[in-house]
């Protein structure tokens, strides 16, 4: 349980959702329109989204780790993963409402 | 065996607590990781070839280094709220590394058109002025300010760190070493490349190397911060 307190598991999340998720999610392409027509944003906002949700659930694991050992350490952990994880679920529609945006333009 | 002057009488440190040996450890930990990743993303992806995997634009590769970068700044931004007494040291170091993924996604191009790199551009009539005071006004000062701010803070504690020879110091000079080699094979390699008459093939080994040391030094920003990180969300401090 010890290792999943180092970032290579954290980083590998990022990792796959850039390699593997980002080609599959709807209205991606590979040359995002660029410019004024919100693609771009659409795009970073996305990967802020790879973030969040690593973050989401690196605090729901460590909240988890130290529930019995430090609840005030726990409460810390699992307050910072659920913002993360509602931001991250915020992010995604975002991407989509900006990708919808640009493409009914 | 190294020693560390603790009032007079000289006290041995573990191998594990020498800042040299740490950053060594991490930095050969963030090569594995990376090549590993990357074989990964060539065995995992339907890709051909290893250039579309590191070499090409917008390829897993780069992708990876965005991503890692903005997950940096999503990180530090959490950090700086849950540890308040460093929320400015955070936030700098949260505004660098956005700057860094979007650097990596090339925001500077295609968020106005123009090229936002060029000095040259913000004087150029061809482009409206209201874009060129735009960036200025919501880019280059804040940039500066923050760029200023942590110049400000590191200032003060790089002289005592210097002399206690703190880890983070060393990551540092090594994450600075990276990035100067970075700019230095995507700057001056297409210049010495034809001299040296190595060719096409030499520009993409160029390119990947370039690519690849990308990765590595966003990756390793993350693991020269992990401790920081910990300690920030373990509410220390």
């Amino acid at each position: 349980m010890c290792c999943l307190k180092s970032w290579p598991y954290w980083i590998l999340i990022v990792v796959i959702c850039a390699t593997w998720v980002l080609p599959e999610i709807p209205y991606y392409q590979d040359w995002m329109p660029y410019g004024y027509e919100l693609g771009g944003i659409a795009l970073v906002v996305m990967y802020l989204s790879f973030g969040c949700w690593s973050l989401g659930l690196y605090g729901f694991v460590m909240g988890g780790l130290s529930w019995r050992s430090d609840s005030l350490k726990s409460r810390l952990a699992f307050k910072v993963g659920l913002a993360a994880l509602f931001l991250a679920i915020g992010l995604v529609l975002c991407y989509l409402k900006l990708m919808h945006l640009t493409l009914s333009v | 065996m190294f020693f560390t002057q603790s009032g007079s009488r000289p006290q041995p440190i573990s191998e594990t607590h020498n800042p040299i040996f740490l950053c060594r450890k991490h930095l050969v930990q963030v090569m594995i990781f990376c090549m590993a990743v990357t074989v990964l993303a060539k065995w995992g992806t339907a890709l051909p070839g290893w250039r579309d995997v590191i070499a090409s634009e917008n390829g897993p590769v780069e992708r990876m280094s965005a991503a890692i970068w903005l997950m940096g700044f999503t990180w530090c931004l959490a950090a700086a709220l849950a540890q308040r007494t460093r929320a400015v040291e955070w936030l700098t170091v949260a505004m660098v590394l956005l700057l860094f993924g979007l650097r990596e996604l090339d925001a500077h191009r295609w968020s106005t058109g123009w090229n936002l790199d060029k000095l040259a551009n913000y004087w150029n009539p061809q482009f409206p002025l209201h874009e060129r005071l735009l960036v200025i006004g919501l880019m280059v000062l804040p940039c500066l300010i923050v760029g200023g701010v942590l110049c400000l803070r590191l200032r003060k504690t790089i002289g005592q760190a210097w002399f206690a020879d703190e880890s983070w110091l060393r990551h540092l000079m090594v994450g600075v070493a990276i990035l100067v080699l970075c700019v230095t094979l995507d700057k001056v390699g297409p210049y010495v490349l034809p001299l040296l008459a190595f060719g096409d093939f030499g520009q993409v080994f160029l390119m990947e190397i370039e690519e690849f040391l990308e990765l590595v030094l966003a990756v390793f920003t993350i693991a020269s911060l992990w401790p920081y990180l910990q300690k920030a969300f373990n509410g220390d401090g």
